[in-house]
C-alpha cells in the first residue's frame, strides 16, 4: 500500500554553528564545530565546560521588535519556524489546515525565569504564525524532534492538515546542564563520537522541517527538498538512562521505519546518528549499524553533527533531520568532527572530513532517556505518483484503568460513583498490591506508580494475554501536562542546594517521558512509544496517535496512559462543582487513568469484551475566546471558539451524554453552552468533580467515564449542581445510574488557550 | 543421575557424587580449568542442575510463595537467583528461577533437584503442575572474560550483551534454546538451556571456542567472589543472615514459606556471620575451630586451595562482631586473615563486549 507521498518544503536551523540552513551546511562541510566553553559564569562551577551556544545577536538580528519581550526557547523557535515557512514560500495558509508538531525536552521558563506550561513555547509560535490546525507538543526526550517530523506526517496521512511545521526547540539550561554533569555524561572539551566517546556536550538551538503532500507543494509550485519516506518508533523496555546494549531498541526504530516507507537496509546511502558521545550510546549504536546492515554495515557511512553542535536535546532530532536533508540535496555526508583516526573499527564513521557520494534515502536516528527510539527514513523526492488512503480501521476501547482518589481500578471506581462518594484532591491509594517487581517499585518515583498501576489494571481489565512476541508490537503513548512534581521538586532543591551534588535518579524522572518509559519496562512493551504534553487535553491527543499507530498497521494495541500530579496536600472536604454558577475553584489532584485501545478485528479475534468503539475525535487550537461572562463570546482573532471548532470535526454525532472537561472554573461556562446548545438531545456530566483537576488523567478519565457510561451504564454525577451556567439541572447528569443506554457519548478535553479535544465513542 | 553429556567426556574425567547428581569434578587438572574460566573462557557441563517446571493457573502464586525472592512478575524474559526456604527458615535450595509464558522454570543449584522436587511438591496446596524436566532438558553454560565471544562465534553476537539476568528464546542449529545472561564467577557468564537430543552437538561445538570445566574450578571461582554454593554453606541450624544469603531473600514480600524465621532472625540480631579468610598453604577441614586471642569464636564452613589467591582462601562462621575485614585468627594453629569479598577481581571487570 501507497500512501500519500509527503515531502519537506522549507527548511529552518538556528544552533551553535549557524544562524540558518546555509550557514550551517556551509560549517558542517567545512568540518567547523562550534563546541566553546560556556559564557555564562554560572556554569564556571562545572568540570565541563563545552557547550553548543547561539550568540546573542544571531537571534537578536533575526527578530522583529514585537518578539523582544519573548523568552530565549519561544525566540529561537520563532527564528527556525519563520525560516521554513519562507522557505516553502507559504502564504495565506489557511490557519485551521496549518498544524504544528513541536519536540521538547525541558520544561522551560518564561521571559522571568518562571516555569512554564511544556506546550507554552508551541502556543507562541502558533499563535504568532497563524496556526490553528493539529497542535502537539511531544516529549520523548532527546528523540523528541525526529518523533515530531513522524507524527507530522501522521497529521498529513489523516487528512487533518495540508501543511504541517515539525520540529523542535531546546536552550541550555542550567539545571540540566548540572544533572548530565552529575550523571558523568558530560565531556570535559569538546565530545568525540565514535572514537573517544568520553562523553557529551549539550547545546541549544531550534530546527523546523516544513511538511506537506508531494502533490500539494508541486501544485502551487513549491520545491520539494526531500520525501519523509517513513518513521519508526520503539521501546527499548530495559532502562531509564541507559540503552538496551544489545541495540535491539535503536534496530528496531530503523526497521519499522524502514518499512514504513517501504524500502529495505540496501536502499540506505547514509545514516545520521545520533552520536551523543557517550560510551554507552556510541557502543550501542554501532550494535544498531551491525544488526540492521549486517556484512554491510561498515559501508554504509554514518556521522554524529552533535560533534558540531552538542547534545540540542529534543532539537536534537529536528537539527539532524534538517542537515540529512541538507546531505540529500547536496549529495555530500557531514563529518564526525573530532575524530581520532587511530582508533581502529571496521565501521565507517566519515572521519573529520565531508564526504560527497550518491546519496538517495537517509536513516537518521535518535535515542532517548526513558528507552524512547525513533528513526527517519528521509529519500530525495521522487516524482508525482497514484497512492492510497490511509485506510480506515476500527478501534475499540477494551480494559480501564483509573487509579484516582475515587478508587484503584474500575471495579473500586464503579463503585464509587454509585454510591455517591467524591474525591476531589484526594491522592489516589496504591497500598495493599505492587505492580511492578519490587526491585524496580522501591525506585520509582509516585508518578511512574500510579501510571503503572493503572496500565496493568487497564491490561488486566481488558483480558489481554499475550505471548512476548506480540508484546514487541504492542504500543504506549504517555500523557501527562507536567510530569513528575515529586521528581522535577527533588531534582531543583538539589540543585539549589550544590549544583556538583544533582540528585541523580530523580534527573532521570525529570524528562516529561521517564514514566511512559517506566510502563514499557514493567510491562515489557516494545512497540511503537510516544509521550504527549499539552496539558488537559494530552489524553485525547494520546488517543489519536493510539488509533493512527492501529490505522498504520504500526501495532494492533496500544496502550494509552495518562498521569499528573500534584504536589497540594488532600483538599479534604473540597468540593469541585464544574458548570456550576455558584461554585467557581477547581481544586488540583493527582492520578493515573490508563485505557487499551484496540482494533476491532484483534479484540474479535480473541473474544475481548470491548467498552465502546471510537468513531471519531477531533481537535481544534487556538487562543481561547475572551470571556466576556457571556457564554458565546468569541474572540474576532480567532473566530469561533475552540469547543465549537473541536465538535465541529467531529463526524456527525448524536450523543445521549457528554463528559465534558469542565473542573469547577469559569470557562465552564463556554463549554456547557456550546455543547446543550450545539447537542440538545444529551446531557452533561464531568469527571472532575469527582477527582479535582488532574490535567492530561482527568482527559483519559473522561473518555474512560464514557467508556464505562456505554457499556455498563454507569456515569459520573454532578450531585451538588443547583444552577448550571447553562441550561437546566435537568440537562446533566445528577445521579450515576443512568436510565437509558448510551449508544453514543461524546468526551471533551482542554488545555485552556491551547487545545481543545472532542471524543466520539459508540457502542458495539 | 549421571550427566547426559557422559560419553563425550574424556577418559580420565573424574566424577564425584554431589548430592543426587554424578558431575564432572574436573576433566583434567583443576588449575588449568580454573585458569580457563578466570582468563578465557570455560564451558560447563551442568546437567547436576534440575529443571522443574512450574505450571497451572496458580503457578505464580505458588512460585510467589515458595520463592524468597519476588517472582510476580517475572517476564520470560527475565531470570533471577533465589532462595527456597522451609518453614524454619532453612534453606532447601538455591535457584535460578526463569519467568515462563506458562509459569516458571526452576534450576536448582547442584545435585540438590530431588529435595526441591520433595519441598515444592509437599507445598503444593495450590495445585499447580510440577514436572522434572531432567528427561529432556539440560543445561550447559559459558564463564570466563571471553564468554561473550563465545556466544558471537555460537549463537548470535546480539546475545552476548544482553543485561545480566536477562533470557531470550533463540534458535540454535534449528533447534529452540533458552538463552539467559547469567553468571556465578564474576566473569561475563551464560547459561543454554537446550533439549537434551541438542546438548552433545552445542557442547562439540563450544569445546571448539571455549575449555571445559568441571565442578571444582567452577565452586573455586564461585568462592573466590563470595557467590553462595548451598551445599558447603548451608550447613544445619544456620539461618540465611548466619550465612549471608540475605540477598536472596525479599522480606518486603507479604508473605513466603520460611519469611517468618528470616524475620525473627533478623530481629533477634542473635548468631554468627560468615567471613572469608586466607592463610597458609593447608586445608582446614570442615568444622576446624577459629579462635580469635586464644578464644573459640567459631568455626570453618568451607576451604579450599584458591589458584587466584595462591594461598588457602576458606570462610569461617564467627561471631557476628568479628565477621569483618582485615582481622587476624587462628585455624588449626595457622594464622590467617580475614577478606572482604571479592577476594579476586574478575578479569571480566575490566574487559568490555565489543
Amino acid at each position: 500500500m501507497a500512501l500519500r507521498p509527503v515531502v519537506v518544503t522549507g527548511l529552518g536551523i538556528i544552533c551553535a554553528i549557524g544562524r540558518d540552513p546555509a550557514e550551517f551546511w556551509q560549517r558542517l562541510i567545512s568540518g567547523t564545530g562550534g563546541l566553546t566553553p560556556v559564557l555564562d559564569e554560572s556554569f564556571a562551577v562545572f568540570e565541563a565546560r563545552h557547550a553548543g551556544q547561539v550568540p546573542d545577536e544571531w537571534i537578536d538580528g533575526q527578530l522583529p521588535e514585537s518578539d523582544a519581550g519573548l523568552d530565549r526557547t519561544a525566540r529561537l523557535a520563532l527564528i527556525a519556524a519563520r525560516q521554513a515557512i519562507e522557505q516553502a514560500g507559504l502564504a495565506g495558509e489557511d490557519p485551521d489546515r496549518f498544524g504544528i508538531i513541536l519536540g521538547k525536552c525541558q520544561a522551560t521558563p518564561d521571559a522571568a525565569g518562571r516555569y512554564q506550561p511544556m506546550h507554552r513555547t508551541e502556543d507562541v509560535v502558533a499563535d504568532r504564525l497563524r496556526m490553528r490546525g493539529p497542535r502537539i507538543l511531544v516529549s520523548t526526550a532527546c528523540a523528541a524532534g525526529g518523533n515530531a517530523v513522524g507524527l507530522a506526517k501522521d497529521k498529513i496521512l489523516t487528512g487533518e492538515a495540508d501543511v504541517v511545521l515539525a520540529g523542535g526547540v531546546d536552550p541550555l539550561l542550567f539545571g540540566t546542564y548540572a544533572g548530565f554533569a552529575g550523571l558523568k555524561a558530560l565531556s570535559t572539551g569538546p565530545c568525540r563520537p565514535y572514537s573517544h566517546s568520553d562523553g557529551l556536550n549539550l547545546g541549544e538551538g531550534a530546527a523546523f522541517l516544513l511538511l506537506e503532500p508531494l502533490d500539494r507543494a508541486l501544485a502551487r509550485g513549491a520545491t520539494p527538498l526531500a520525501e519523509v519516506a517513513g518513521y519508526g518508533l520503539s521501546a527499548d523496555a530495559y532502562h531509564a538512562t541507559a540503552p538496551d546494549p544489545t541495540g535491539r531498541g535503536g534496530a528496531s526504530a530503523v526497521r519499522r521505519a524502514l518499512a514504513d516507507a517501504g524500502l529495505t537496509p540496501d536502499d540506505v546511502g547514509y545514516v545520521s546518528g545520533h552520536g551523543t558521545g557517550t560510551p554507552a550510546n556510541d557502543a550501542m549504536e554501532a550494535k544498531v549499524m551491525r544488526v540492521v546492515f549486517g556484512e554491510r554495515a561498515g559501508q554504509v557511512p554514518t556521522s554524529s553533527i552533535k560533534s558540531f553542535v552538542g547534545h540540542t536535546l529534543g532539537a536534537a532530532g529536528a537539527v539532524e533531520a534538517v542537515a540529512s536533508v541538507l546531505a540529500l540535496r547536496h549529495g555530500t555526508a557531514p563529518p564526525t568532527i573530532g575524530f581520532d583516526d587511530a582508533v581502529p573499527g571496521d565501521l565507517d564513521f566519515v572521519p573529520n572530513v565531508a564526504r560527497e557520494l550518491p546519496i538517495e534515502t537517509v536513516v537518521s536516528n535518535n535515542y532517548a532517556f526513558g528507552g524512547n527510539n525513533v528513526s527517519l527514513v528521509l529519500t530525495t523526492p521522487r516524482p508525482e505518483r497514484e497512492y492510497d488512503e490511509l485506510p480506515d480501521r476500527a478501534a475499540v476501547i477494551t480494559g480501564l484503568g483509573p487509579v484516582t482518589g475515587l478508587g484503584t481500578g474500575i471495579g473500586e471506581v464503579t463503585e464509587a460513583i454509585v454510591t455517591g462518594r467524591q474525591a476531589a484532591g484526594w491522592p489516589p491509594s496504591l497500598d495493599g498490591r505492587t505492580f511492578a517487581p519490587r526491585s524496580l517499585w522501591r525506585h520509582m518515583n509516585h508518578l511512574s506508580r500510579m501510571a503503572i498501576a493503572a496500565s496493568r489494571l487497564a491490561w488486566e481489565d481488558a483480558g489481554l494475554q499475550l505471548p512476548r512476541k506480540e508484546l514487541d508490537d504492542v504500543g504506549l503513548v504517555f500523557a501527562t501536562g507536567a510530569g513528575s512534581a515529586e521528581s522535577t521538586g527533588g531534582f531543583d532543591e538539589s540543585i539549589a542546594a550544590n549544583p556538583n551534588k544533582p540528585a541523580v535518579l530523580s534527573f532521570s524522572n525529570v524528562v516529561l517521558n521517564a514514566t511512559g518509559g517506566a510502563v514499557c519496562q514493567t510491562l515489557g512493551l516494545r512497540g511503537p512509544t510516544t509521550t504527549i504534553c499539552n496539558g488537559g487535553a494530552s489524553a485525547s491527543i494520546a488517543l489519536d496517535c493510539a488509533l493512527e499507530m492501529i490505522r498504520a498497521g504500526k501495532a494492533d494495541v496500544v496502550l494509552v496512559v495518562a498521569a499528573d500530579e500534584t504536589v497540594a496536600t488532600a483538599a479534604g472536604d473540597a468540593v469541585v462543582s464544574p458548570y456550576d454558577r455558584r461554585h467557581s475553584g477547581t481544586v488540583p489532584g493527582s492520578a493515573a487513568v490508563a485505557f487499551v485501545v484496540e482494533s476491532a478485528d484483534h479484540c474479535a479475534s480473541r473474544d475481548g469484551r470491548p467498552y465502546a468503539r471510537v468513531l471519531g475525535t477531533g481537535h481544534a487550537s487556538g487562543g481561547e475566546p475572551i470571556t466576556t461572562g457571556h457564554a458565546s463570546g468569541a474572540d474576532p482573532a480567532n473566530g469561533e471558539g475552540l469547543v465549537a471548532r473541536a465538535l465541529a470535526r467531529l463526524p456527525e454525532a448524536r450523543p445521549e451524554l457528554v463528559v465534558g472537561a469542565g473542573t469547577g472554573v469559569p470557562g465552564d461556562a463556554e463549554e456547557s453552552a456550546v455543547v446543550l446548545a450545539a447537542l440538545p438531545g444529551a446531557v452533561l456530566t464531568a469527571s472532575a468533580g469527582l477527582t479535582g483537576d488532574c490535567q492530561a488523567a482527568t482527559g483519559a478519565m473522561n473518555i474512560a467515564m464514557a467508556a464505562l457510561a456505554i457499556r455498563d451504564g454507569i456515569a459520573p454525577a454532578l450531585t451538588g449542581l443547583v444552577e448550571p451556567h447553562a441550561g437546566e439541572p435537568a440537562s446533566y447528569v445528577t445521579k450515576p445510574d443512568l436510565a437509558d443506554p448510551v449508544r453514543q457519548a461524546l468526551v471533551l478535553t482542554a488545555a485552556p488557550g491551547s487545545v481543545r479535544g472532542a471524543v466520539l465513542l459508540g457502542a458495539i | 543421575m549421571a550427566t547426559v553429556l557422559a560419553n563425550l567426556h574424556p577418559e580420565g574425567t573424574v566424577y564425584g557424587e554431589v548430592g543426587d547428581s554424578s558431575v564432572p569434578l574436573r576433566f583434567s587438572a583443576s588449575s588449568d580449568e580454573y585458569r580457563v574460566l578466570r582468563e578465557r573462557a570455560a564451558v560447563l557441563d551442568l546437567s547436576g542442575n534440575r529443571l522443574i517446571e512450574i505450571t497451572g493457573p496458580a503457578a505464580v502464586d505458588f512460585a510467589q510463595r515458595l520463592l524468597a525472592r519476588d517472582v510476580e512478575y517475572l517476564t520470560s524474559e527475565r531470570c533471577m537467583m533465589s532462595l527456597v526456604l522451609d518453614e524454619n527458615g532453612q534453606v532447601v535450595d538455591q535457584v535460578l528461577a526463569f519467568g515462563r509464558e506458562n509459569g516458571i522454570l526452576l534450576e536448582s543449584s547442584c545435585g540438590a533437584g530431588t529435595r526441591l522436587l520433595e519441598h515444592l511438591e509437599e507445598h503444593n496446596d495450590e495445585g499447580v503442575v510440577i514436572t522434572d524436566r531432567s528427561a529432556d532438558l539440560t543445561v550447559l553454560a559459558l564463564e570466563g572474560p571471553y564468554a561473550w565471544g563465545v556466544v558471537g562465534r555460537l549463537i548470535d553476537g546480539e546475545l552476548a550483551s544482553l543485561p545480566f539476568e536477562s533470557v531470550v528464546e533463540t534458535d540454535w542449529n534449528g533447534t529452540e534454546i533458552i538463552f539467559a545472561r547469567t553468571g556465578f564467577t564474576g566473569e561475563y557468564g551464560y547459561q543454554m538451556i537446550v533439549p537434551i537430543e541438542a546438548a552433545a552437538e552445542l557442547w562439540c561445538q563450544a569445546l571448539e571456542h571455549a575449555g571445559a570445566a568441571g565442578q571444582e574450578a567452577l565452586e573455586l571461582a564461585m568462592l573466590e567472589v563470595r557467590q553462595p554454593i548451598p551445599r558447603h554453606e548451608a550447613t544445619a541450624g544456620a539461618s540465611v543472615i548466619e550465612i549471608g544469603a540475605n540477598w536472596l531473600v525479599d522480606v518486603t514480600k507479604d508473605e513466603f514459606v520460611g519469611r517468618e524465621a528470616v524475620l525473627a532472625a533478623f530481629e533477634s540480631g542473635q548468631g554468627r556471620r560468615t567471613v572469608g579468610f586466607t592463610g597458609g598453604d593447608s586445608i582446614p577441614e570442615v568444622g576446624a575451630r577459629v579462635l580469635a586471642g586464644g578464644e573459640d569464636i567459631g568455626e570453618v564452613v568451607h576451604a579450599v586451595h584458591s589458584a587466584g589467591l595462591g594461598a588457602t582462601l576458606g570462610l569461617a562462621r564467627v561471631d557476628a562482631e568479628l565477621a569483618a575485614a582485615g582481622l587476624e585468627f587462628t585455624v588449626g594453629g595457622v594464622e590467617v586473615t580475614t577478606l572482604t569479598s571479592p577476594y579476586i577481581v574478575p578479569k571480566s571487570w575490566s574487559i568490555p563486549i565489543i
